[in-house]
């Protein structure tokens, strides 16, 4: 009786299961199988990859390069590129906290019901239009002649043109748009729960506003702080149309690289295994968080 | 040398909203709580109190009138600046902090240094009877030690005033009843004015030096223990505390030092208080029931004063007293009787059986409205 209720147990569990386990088995298990695979053969001459030809070649040339000799010399361009989308990634993410924890904050501090779910409404108000078009949005306000550039002139803080298009900068600020409601979204999640009656406390023991805001809000607030960082920090890490569209040539990112390895650079191999890297850096960051929250204090959510 | 006044309240009046949603949560109340007493205010939900405590805690401004602590004016000054600590209603312990880690917020708020601060902790949670529960986490403990850690966080500062917002209404009976005594025990240890508050008139009656009875935003009366349940001067005080035996009256002329009293329903009673009150005034008067006496009817004839007669309508035994309903005619409500129980007599009088009830002139109060 108890077996076969197991049994069925297992079977439901198996039924509920499948769907879900086909999905990311089909799109991404075996998609990334043929990525890794991809990444250890020959590249083809016209793209694509000699199939059954396999090399190293690919993760030599992350940091390697090959004169025309044969012979190996460190070569730290893709390495640069990995650590210009790193700073800038972190960059964004400084700047997304620096402007969505006010944001979030004064978001969770308002009594009214109906005004605070307007205000979460008009944080997600973005998603409704296209990144590109709002990427677009940032080349008309960013130019020189732009509107920012203009008022900047017409005000009298400026006599040169401001030159901020296609620039590392012009990239940090396209980020911290792009991925601001990801910071402000889940820390106002965990600010909403907060019982304000702590912070009371911390007032009542002598704590002012900024001790409370740091011994009381800031740590009850932390999951939602990390998982907003790292909701911004990893897909600013492989973002592609901001840097595109925004960056100079001088100032590619991951995505951009390993785009242009499937595309104009014909190098299949070097593109999975560059995608391989990022993926490998990621998991990395998302373990370091798990860890660090098993053992967090209070059983924060 | 008079005792200073710890906390002055003048005339305080506390609006929450505007035009028709006002609500007056304080209405032109006065207070003067003294150094060193363990002061309580006590009315029924939604009379005040909390609003009064978050006042002086500094969590909310006064829309008219004066907070003074030891003279000096509290307006404009905000919580973390007012030596008054409070004790929360729901404890609010912070819950990614050890119990010790609570308990020296505060001090690290004041800037003391490590070791002091180890030593005091270590103080204040033996004070408390928790020693030795420093590294918990406050999930981790029973709802009467979060209490307890709670008043050990309010205490470790060393506060002149102790605020405490019905600190004990989540505890189940048992539990209640020991933090009672542990809390006079406290408070008598640290001689920190406490102003605690409640709902549980038992309670109030039990703890207090003094106490307030609130109403509707308003302080009913002030006074001792003794002074609220034997000298009530309002009808909601007199009902609110203990049970009371409410009657309707004409004031007659004093002789002797004491006043005559023409019943509604027939019959004189006495009284030696009714300074308030002048000659023929109509008033209602408080009786207490265990200041009531039967008498059998047999005894002597005639309705003088101070009697009443009535009919037993139930007889309910309750160890230490028994008590009666009394019906008497033309009362609407009957009146209740409480007879301490002497050695092993069973009650003298069963439903039905026609007493006398005898008022005494010092079981009459006379109320104010
Ligand atoms: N922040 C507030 N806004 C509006 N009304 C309030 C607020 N706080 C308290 N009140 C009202 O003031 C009155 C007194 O409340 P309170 O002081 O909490 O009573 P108690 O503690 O005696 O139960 C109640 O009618 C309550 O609804
Ligand atoms: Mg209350």
């Amino acid at each position: 009786m108890l077996a076969a209720l197991r049994r069925s147990q297992l079977a439901q569990r198996t039924a509920l299961l499948a769907p879900s386990l086909a999905i990311i088995g089909g799109f991404m298990v075996l998609p990334l199988i043929l990525m890794a695979y991809v990444s250890i053969l020959e590249k083809g001459t016209h793209g694509g990859v000699e199939w059954g030809t396999y090399s190293a070649e690919a993760y030599i040339k992350f940091l390697f390069e090959r004169d025309l000799m044969g012979s190996l010399s460190v070569n730290a361009d893709y390495l640069q590129i990995f650590l210009r989308s790193f700073v800038l990634s972190g960059v964004t993410v400084l700047l997304a906290l620096a402007i969505g924890f006010p944001t979030a904050l004064y978001i969770a501090l308002q009594d009214d019901r109906w005004y605070r779910n307007l205000l979460v409404f008009m944080v997600t108000i973005p998603f409704w239009t296209n990144l590109l078009v709002r990427n677009y949005a940032w080349i008309i306000l960013l130019r020189n002649n732009g509107l920012i550039d203009n008022a900047a002139a017409w005000l009298g803080l400026t006599q040169e043109p401001i030159d901020v298009l296609y620039t590392p900068f012009a990239i940090g600020v396209g980020l911290t748009y792009s991925f601001l409601p990801f910071m402000v979204l889940p820390i106002y999640a965990s600010l909403e729960k907060l019982d304000l009656r702590l912070v009371e406390a911390a007032f009542d023991l002598g704590a002012d506003r900024r001790r409370a805001l740091a011994r009381i809000v800031v740590p009850l607030a932390l999951p939602g702080i990390i998982a907003g960082c790292i909701l911004v920090f990893v897909p600013c890490l492989g973002a592609y149309v901001t840097p595109e569209l925004l960056g100079g040539s001088k100032s590619l990112m991951i995505g951009n690289l390993i785009q242009n390895q499937f595309g104009a650079a014909r190098n299949w191999p070097f593109g999975a295994a560059l995608g391989f890297a990022l993926l490998a850096i990621v998991l990395l960051a998302m373990m370091a968080y798990a860890l660090r929250f098993r053992r967090a204090p209070g059983g924060g959510t | 040398m008079p005792q200073a006044n710890a906390i002055d309240i003048r005339d305080i009046t506390k609006v929450f909203g505007q035009g028709a949603e006002a609500v007056h949560a304080l209405d032109h109340v006065s207070l003067a709580i003294r150094e060193g007493e363990f002061f309580t205010l006590l009315g029924p939900s939604g009379c005040g109190k909390t609003t009064l405590l978050r006042l002086l805690a500094g969590f909310e401004q006064p829309t008219a009138g004066v907070i003074g602590l030891y003279g000096d004016d509290l307006a404009g000054l905000p919580p973390f600046r007012r030596p008054v600590n409070t004790v929360f209603q729901n404890y609010a312990l912070f819950p990614h902090m050890t119990v010790a880690g609570n308990v020296a917020f505060g001090l690290e708020m004041q800037r003391w240094r490590r070791g002091d601060i180890e030593r005091r902790v270590e103080e204040v949670l033996s004070l408390v009877k928790l020693a030795g529960y420093g590294q918990r986490k406050p999930a981790q403990l029973s709802g009467g030690q979060q209490q307890r850690v709670a008043l050990a966080r309010a205490l470790a500062n060393r506060p002149k005033v102790l605020l405490l917002d019905e600190p004990l209404s989540a505890l189940d009976l048992k539990l209640r009843k020991e933090m009672q005594i542990e809390l006079k025990r406290l408070q008598v240890e640290t001689g920190i004015t406490f102003v605690f508050v409640t709902h549980d008139q038992e309670e109030a009656l039990t703890m207090s030096d003094r106490l307030a009875v609130m109403q509707d935003g308003k302080v009913l009366q002030v006074g001792t223990p003794a002074e609220i349940y034997e000298r009530p001067t309002r009808r909601f005080v007199a009902d609110f505390i203990g049970d009371t035996n409410f009657l309707q009256g004409v004031l007659g002329r004093a002789a002797n030092g004491e006043i005559q009293i023409k019943l509604d329903v027939g019959g004189m009673v006495t009284t030696r208080h009714a300074e308030a009150h002048t000659e023929g005034e109509r008033v209602t008067l408080a009786v207490r029931p265990e200041r009531v006496d039967l008498e059998p009817v047999n005894a002597e004839a005639g309705e003088d004063t101070g009697r009443l007669r009535g009919v037993v309508e139930t007889v309910v035994y309750f160890g230490t007293d028994t008590s009666y309903r009394i019906n008497i005619d033309s009362l609407p409500e009957p009146v209740l009787v409480r007879v301490q129980n002497r050695q092993g007599a069973a009650s003298p009088f069963a439903s039905g059986d026609s007493v006398r009830l005898r008022i005494p002139p010092e079981a009459v109060q006379v109320l104010v409205d």
